[in-house]
């Protein structure tokens, strides 16, 4: 059994977070290509709050007894794709950082040169 | 008149060798090649032949490798900008007819289409009917009939470029962007232009991404449509 309540709870937070992503992206406070995941998942819980059926249905695939407890087991899925992704995002920017910072690092160094040679003539 | 030609490129170090050769006959265009990080000899080969090139140091993709040559344009003064891919699709033989449109004040953006005539190389079918689908959006949303909205053979006025050198969508582009000029009332008009197949290289695109891409534009494009007018 999953409540009424829950069910409503569940709909209009999903929405209302959908809802304010798709604005910060419209200020460009949001990248877009950072907040598709977020995006998708706001569906799926729109979904699963509409209809009873889904939880229920996954519920019993897991051998799960509460429906409820299904909805965390996916939360818990939702949140681990998300956090994995910023990982990986963070991974790439680092090895960005350090580029930049190498390059800079040596564009440095031949201004150095360049100045000490200008002056010593 | 100071027109600069932007040419990003990844790994096109066939295709640069093409595009130097057809801009052999080309008089008053500057040329300058953003070489987006590429793990070839794209450099060294722009380089070799005397080309203009801005080596980023690490990978930004299409977008952020254009918005480059935009800021370099705007820095330096350039009344007109034409963006020309590094895989000698575009003869820049059709520059003259791309910029007419620019010189004489009747548009702020001029996209070369290769739909207006249907010559040349076409596309495949299934590029073909995400490019009219994109075409339907944008008349859906600004009401201007736009025939190749992906097209990566374009050119513009220097309040474009400074527009562009301040904002510049970042993965694919070219259909947002227009999105992104019409919403803020600037001109964008069509010529008619013969492509050729791509010639080395590989294709930003391919069909695992095609899925991603087409939903991440559609949705660009509209979050772009619920902008404001002189939001930029």
């Amino acid at each position: 059994m999953i409540t009424a309540k829950l069910q409503i709870i569940l709909f209009i937070a999903s929405i209302l977070t959908f809802l304010s992503i798709i604005n910060m992206i419209r200020k460009y406070n949001l990248e877009l290509k950072y907040s598709l995941l977020w995006l998708f998942f706001c569906i799926v819980n729109v979904f699963l709050a509409s209809f009873s059926q889904f939880s229920i249905g996954i519920a019993e695939i897991l051998s799960i007894k509460e429906p409820v407890n299904a909805i965390f087991l996916l939360s818990f899925v939702f949140l681990f794709f998300i956090i994995f992704s910023l990982t990986l995002t963070i991974s790439k920017l680092s090895g960005k950082l350090s580029q930049l910072v190498q390059e800079i690092a040596i564009i440095k160094k031949e201004l150095e040169t360049d100045r000490g040679n200008k002056a010593s003539k | 008149m100071k027109i600069l030609a932007i040419i990003p490129a990844f790994n096109e170090e066939q295709g640069i060798k093409h595009v130097v050769h057809q801009f052999k006959n080309i008089e008053n265009v500057d040329i300058l090649v953003i070489n987006d990080c590429s793990r070839d000899n794209t450099s060294e080969v722009c380089r070799s032949f005397g080309l203009n090139v801005v080596d980023l140091p690490c990978n930004l993709g299409i977008g952020g490798a254009v918005q480059t040559g935009y800021i370099y344009a705007a820095i330096n003064g350039y009344d007109i900008a034409i963006q020309v891919d590094g895989d000698g699709q575009h003869d820049p033989s059709y520059i003259k007819n791309l910029i007419e449109p620019i010189i004489n004040g009747q548009a702020d953006l001029v996209i070369g289409s290769r739909y207006l005539n249907k010559e040349g190389f076409q596309s495949s079918f299934m590029r073909r009917v995400g490019i009219s689908y994109f075409s339907f959006l944008i008349k859906l949303l600004q009401k201007k009939n736009i025939t190749d909205p992906t097209s990566g053979f374009r050119a513009c006025n220097s309040r474009v470029i400074k527009l562009f050198s301040k904002r510049y969508p970042v993965d694919y582009p070219e259909p947002e962007s227009i999105v992104y000029l019409l919403r803020n009332d600037y001109r964008v008009e069509e010529v008619p232009v013969v492509m050729n197949e791509r010639m080395g290289g590989e294709s930003s695109i391919n069909s695992l991404k095609s899925v991603y891409y087409m939903i991440k534009v559609s949705l660009a494009i509209i979050i772009d449509n619920l902008r404001k007018y002189g939001l930029t």
